[in-house]
């Protein structure tokens, strides 16, 4: 399973794939990340995008935001998945997210435990 | 108007008039002769200040009175006369005469009464004695007058004075108010600009904490992990992970340290000392708390943050709170001109805020540059008045810039100025003297 991750924070690279260390070993996940909305929809169009399942993204990014991604990989690949990952859970912005068709929602600091039973038992 | 009155009664009254007394009867008699007589009814004006004048007048009957066009010298009445000293010295009249009742007068022409005094001196004394007599009592009178004005004059400067006092204190009074209130409004404006912060903030410290907690969570996990391996490569392999994720930690910490002390140096009220500050770190920061500040009030708000800091920027003796507010209402109004101008809805707007940094003549410039709504000729004059806002009313408070200006003219004794072109860019340029 291949999943996209987006934020302008370099360390959440280093968070990820040590909080789903045992899932990469196991060949059971494979992650992708990009650092600005740009780059998620240059690697979008370059990668086969069949390969990805799912896209996390972060909302407030310099340049373009989190909504903007969402609304093009909805645009172009409807079948992705993306969930929307933010410090703001307010329910604006929630609202917009699912209205602009996120498949979910989840708050800083993010909970991995809750993120991986959401990805595996395919509650996403 | 003239009279039919007879030689002998004018020898008559001549006679009863000081300064022709001890004056033989011939030379009264040919004075007399050349005498013309006028009446003048009352209010008519017999002699005028100023005009030039070779008679003098005696009054046969009637009453006048002396006067320089406003204030009144003397009253005199028939058997007295006026008009000498013009008479005598040449000189314009001194005083205007004027009739106050009925008045016949007797006119003495400057030759005649020459031709008198040359064929008797003797009555020089009188007209000595008679001048002296009119000048002491024009003296009298003006003394007296000038005593009263004087006194009248002392009453008013007392009561102006009086009234200045009063006026003062009540400007005092005034000028209290207008400090207080001066006080109460850059305590707003800090307050203001501060509730935009605390959305920013929330962000910037969520961030990281995520880090904190996840990285601090993950590692007690891989202690734990650690206890039961026993293949070397594996245990280095966590050791150095815990390693990471323990500076993972301390630098997020830090982060968030820094945003908070950030946020009390903004809010707090006067900071008297001036510290060493890296105004390249504060500008990176308060640009992210300006951006996510203002996402958390507009979620629809993006745009490209662009930062280019000198590398070998000296620490600048500042108050740091008082510049963090400058920074963050430059960064604020750029990105309110960025938004605004993407709302227009141009195909291809990038919306962008750049911080430059440098060195230039021993100052650090910090450069704030948008490519927002700029500013329009007509008011960048005004920009840095108190209480000129551009923004609908109940959105800013019109003194984020004039505080901006007073902070860096006034306490760094630095520059403050603006470039801009409407629709294409506005840029600030600080300059503050290392």
């Amino acid at each position: 399973m291949k999943v996209l991750i987006v934020d302008d924070e370099l360390d959440v690279e280093q968070l990820y794939r040590q909080r789903f260390r045992k899932e990469i070993k196991a060949g059971e996940l494979e992650v992708m990340f990009a650092f600005s909305a740009n780059e998620a929809m240059n690697f979008l169009a370059e990668l086969a995008p069949m390969d990805i399942v799912l896209v996390l993204s972060d909302i407030n990014m310099p340049g373009l935001t989190g909504f903007d991604l969402l609304k093009f990989t909805k645009e172009k690949y409807p079948h992705l998945n993306v969930v929307m990952v933010s410090a703001y859970g307010d329910a604006e912005n929630m609202n917009k997210a699912s209205s602009l068709g996120a498949s979910g929602f989840m708050v800083k600091p993010i909970d991995f435990t809750l993120l991986k039973e959401k990805i595996f038992s395919g509650g996403i | 108007m003239s009279t039919n009155i007879s030689i002998d009664f004018l020898i008559k009254v001549l006679r009863k008039v000081f300064l022709f007394q001890n004056l033989p009867d011939h030379l009264v008699k040919q004075l007399s002769e050349s005498i013309k007589t006028e009446e003048f009814a009352p209010n008519k004006v017999i002699i005028e200040k100023g005009d030039e004048g070779n008679t003098m007048f005696v009054i046969i009957s009637g009453k006048v009175k002396i006067h320089d066009g406003k204030e009144q010298v003397a009253e005199i009445m028939e058997g007295n006369f006026f008009g000498e000293m013009a008479l005598l010295d040449g000189e314009p009249r001194s005083m205007s005469v004027t009739a106050i009742e009925p008045t016949i007068v007797a006119i003495i022409h400057r030759n005649d009464f020459f031709n008198v005094l040359n064929d008797f001196p003797a009555i020089s004394k009188n007209i000595i004695t008679q001048l002296t007599r009119h000048l002491r009592a024009q003296n009298d009178v003006l003394i007296a007058q000038w005593r009263s004005k004087e006194k009248e004059l002392n009453d008013l400067v007392e009561k102006r004075t009086e009234e200045l006092a009063n006026k003062n204190s009540e400007l005092m009074l005034v000028l209290d108010n207008l400090k207080l209130s001066q006080q109460q409004l850059v305590q707003q404006e800090k307050l203001a600009s501060l509730g935009q912060l605390t959305a920013g903030i929330a962000h910037e410290i969520k961030n990281p904490l995520n880090f904190v907690n996840n990285f601090s969570e993950l590692s007690l996990e891989l202690l734990e992990e650690f206890k039961d391996l026993t293949d070397e490569a594996e245990r280095d392999e966590i050791l150095s992970d815990l390693k990471n994720n323990l500076e993972k930690i301390n630098n997020h910490g830090k982060r968030a340290d820094s945003i908070v002390k950030n946020m009390l140096n903004h809010s707090r009220t006067r900071n008297d000392e001036k510290q060493l500050a890296d105004l390249n770190k504060m500008s990176e920061e308060f640009l992210q708390l300006a951006y996510h500040g203002m996402f958390a009030n507009n979620p629809d708000f993006s745009c490209y943050l662009k930062t280019s800091f000198a590398e070998n920027l000296p620490k600048v003796n500042v108050f740091s709170q008082d510049i963090s507010r400058v920074l963050l209402n430059l960064f604020n109004n750029a990105m309110y001109a960025v938004n605004k101008r993407k709302k227009l809805g141009v195909a291809g707007y990038e919306p962008s805020v750049s911080v430059t940094t440098s060195i230039s003549n021993g100052s650090v410039i910090i450069i704030v540059q948008d490519n927002g709504t700029g500013i329009p000729d007509s008011v960048k004059d005004k920009i840095f008045e108190p209480f000129f806002t551009t923004k609908p009313s109940g959105e800013g408070t019109g003194l984020g810039l004039s505080l901006s200006y007073d902070i860096i003219t006034q306490s760094h004794k630095g520059k403050l100025s603006v470039e801009s072109i409407e629709n294409q860019f506005t840029k600030f340029i600080i300059q503050i003297p290392i």
